[in-house]
């Protein structure tokens, strides 16, 4: 006899246990699987980068500078006021999130909505997002958009400053999709305020 | 039935904590690991919003040196003090946070106090009046002392291996080793027991292979097996056949357990005795070989006195005086005769002369003496 009674039961016991450890694996213990999604381009700090904002963005309600980088078919630059970003689909969830200890309710349009809205018809590959402190990544836009990614204007309902991370700040309903904590953190840059879009396709 | 004391059998039990064993060692290095990338992470968080609140101090200072010197317009300090207010914000929010941070003695308190520090600069800032020289040098030097102080704790709390960020840290990697190590521990001690449960009971099946159930004694065929290798080694030895005399008439008038009982009890003599000298095995029945590793005839026969001694003694069963008698025919063997089957007949012949005699001493065999024709009953083996 090859396999006896006790040998089939540790085999099926085996397979329970792999089994069940996949499952563990997946939805308990989250590593980091290492896939290039956003690359940090620019720490925060570095301030090189506010002399280069657009002065269209100091009148007032003006709030998120969108480029189109040469080649992308995209506008190279226009002013998107509050009224514009508003005027969108508004997304509302709320999620728990690295900076905060209890969840919190995001409201705004869609990062997707609001590329479109920029520069319509296009499929959007690769973007570069830019913060007043410094903060600059570099993001393939497909792998993030799986995560429905928004940029809020209202944080529990009200208007952020610049104080508290406003006045844009780019949110995804992370309680709805399994990934590890923290691991979204780089893509959820806030005090937003430059958009570029460098590869369309 | 004769039965090695300790026999333990491996239970279905085992079967089944192997895996689970297995599976814990494997949970627990994903733990491990999860653990590891976690801390990681949080330290890096760690020191990137002391790192990124220390630069904002000092853009701020410089900010207001500019201002100062009316270089900058308030609109940007404006900006810059929102900015420098969100990363004290993040940053107590991170020590709230990560525990490991929290556990650090008086950063929280020092960075709660610059934060009020700046906060109380709010009013000037934003109400629209030009701010004094003097206002401008005391909030330089407020935000420099705040600067130095989470350097201090940055460089050596944080980021220093010996700093207690770094052995918190270390202290909740240890414990999921000590897990992965605890989950091995179980399973190899496991694994061990198993491997000891079989080798245990393979010498059971060995022993209980070569030997007879009854008595305990080597079985037909290990002792035939023995003789067979003595003759092939060309080794000295005495061949010896032990005939226990109307055994026939004790079973039938008490019954075979009697019998069996007799069997059992000579046997256990023969292991107080013979067996010290030689290897007794039963070939059936009430008939026994003993190869002893002698062919000192003088040696051999003193060896067997001391059972007849023993068996002088009645052996009491059911309330009846039995005296054990036995018959007993050797030969000798100088590695000249390595012929298995005629040694058998011969010390057989020789156990049937005493037998003839009603001789209790060993008869050993002559040359001349004619073999006896039923011998083949015994050695049907062959």
């Amino acid at each position: 006899m090859l396999c006896g009674k006790n040998c089939r039961i540790a085999i099926l016991t085996l397979i329970i246990l792999t089994g069940l450890g996949f499952y563990i694996s997946r939805n308990y213990l989250l590593m980091p699987d290492g896939k290039p999604m956003i690359l940090i381009t620019n720490k925060a700090g570095d301030m090189s980068g506010m002399e280069q904002r657009s002065p269209k963005l100091d009148a007032p309600d003006m709030l998120l500078e969108m480029h189109g980088a040469p080649g992308s078919g995209c506008p190279a630059e226009e002013v998107l006021s509050e009224q514009q970003l508003s005027s969108l689909p508004q997304q509302t969830f709320t999620t728990h999130h690295t900076w905060s200890k209890d969840a919190e309710t995001f409201s705004g349009p869609l990062l997707a909505d609001v590329l479109s809205l920029f520069c319509p018809g296009r499929k959007f590959r690769e973007l570069h997002l830019r913060a007043l402190d410094g903060y600059a990544i570099d993001l393939n836009f497909p792998t993030v958009d799986q995560y429905r990614p928004i940029i809020a204007l209202t944080l529990n309902g009200e208007r952020m400053r610049v104080r508290n991370k406003g006045h844009l700040w780019v949110m995804a309903p992370l309680d709805d999709y399994k990934v590890p904590a923290r691991s979204l953190d780089e893509l959820l840059i806030w005090q937003l305020y430059q958009i570029t879009v460098n590869v369309t396709g | 039935m004769y039965v090695r004391p300790g026999a333990a059998a491996a239970h279905t039990i085992h079967w089944v904590l192997s895996p689970i064993f297995a599976f814990a060692i494997y949970l627990a290095i994903l733990n491990l690991g999860s653990t590891y990338f976690r801390l990681e992470n949080y330290q890096r968080e760690a020191i990137w919003s002391l790192v990124h609140l220390n630069t904002q101090l000092q853009s701020t200072q410089h900010d207001i040196q500019l201002y100062g010197l009316g270089e900058l317009a308030v609109k940007s300090l404006r900006t810059r003090y929102e900015l420098l207010w969100s990363k004290f914000d993040i940053t107590l929010n991170n020590i709230e946070q990560d525990a490991m941070l929290g556990d650090i003695n008086g950063l929280h308190q020092a960075i709660d106090e610059s934060f009020n520090e700046f906060k109380a600069m709010e009013n000037r800032i934003y109400s629209g009046e030009t701010i004094a020289p003097d206002t401008l040098d005391k909030w330089i030097a407020d935000l420099s002392h705040s600067h130095e102080i989470i350097n201090r704790f940055l460089l050596h709390e944080v980021a220093d291996a010996d700093g207690s960020y770094s052995k918190s840290s270390w202290h909740k990697l240890l414990i999921s080793l000590y897990l992965v190590a605890a989950a091995s521990l179980l399973f190899f001690i496991h694994i061990g027991y198993l491997l000891l449960t079989l080798v245990r009971e393979r010498s059971d099946n060995l022993f209980q292979l070569s030997h007879d159930s009854l008595t305990g004694l080597a079985n037909r065929n290990h002792a035939m097996g023995m003789l067979d290798e003595f003759c092939r080694e060309h080794m000295f030895f005495t061949l010896a056949i032990i005939d226990l005399n109307e055994f026939k008439q004790v079973n039938d008038v008490h019954g075979h357990p009697a019998g069996d009982q007799i069997l059992m009890h000579l046997s256990s003599e023969f292991r107080e005795t013979l067996s010290h000298h030689g290897l007794v095995g039963r070939l059936g029945g009430d008939e026994f070989i003993w190869l002893v590793n002698t062919t000192d005839r003088e040696l051999v026969a003193r060896y067997f006195q001391k059972l007849l001694e023993r068996l002088s003694q009645p052996y009491l069963l059911n309330e009846y005086q039995l005296y054990l008698r036995l018959s007993a025919g050797a030969t000798t063997c100088h590695g000249d005769n390595p012929n298995p089957k005629s040694l058998m007949a011969q010390a057989d012949a020789a156990m049937y002369s005493a037998k003839k005699a009603r001789s209790p001493e060993i008869s050993w065999y002559k040359p001349d003496q004619a073999l006896e024709k039923n011998f083949t009953s015994i050695i049907g083996i062959f």
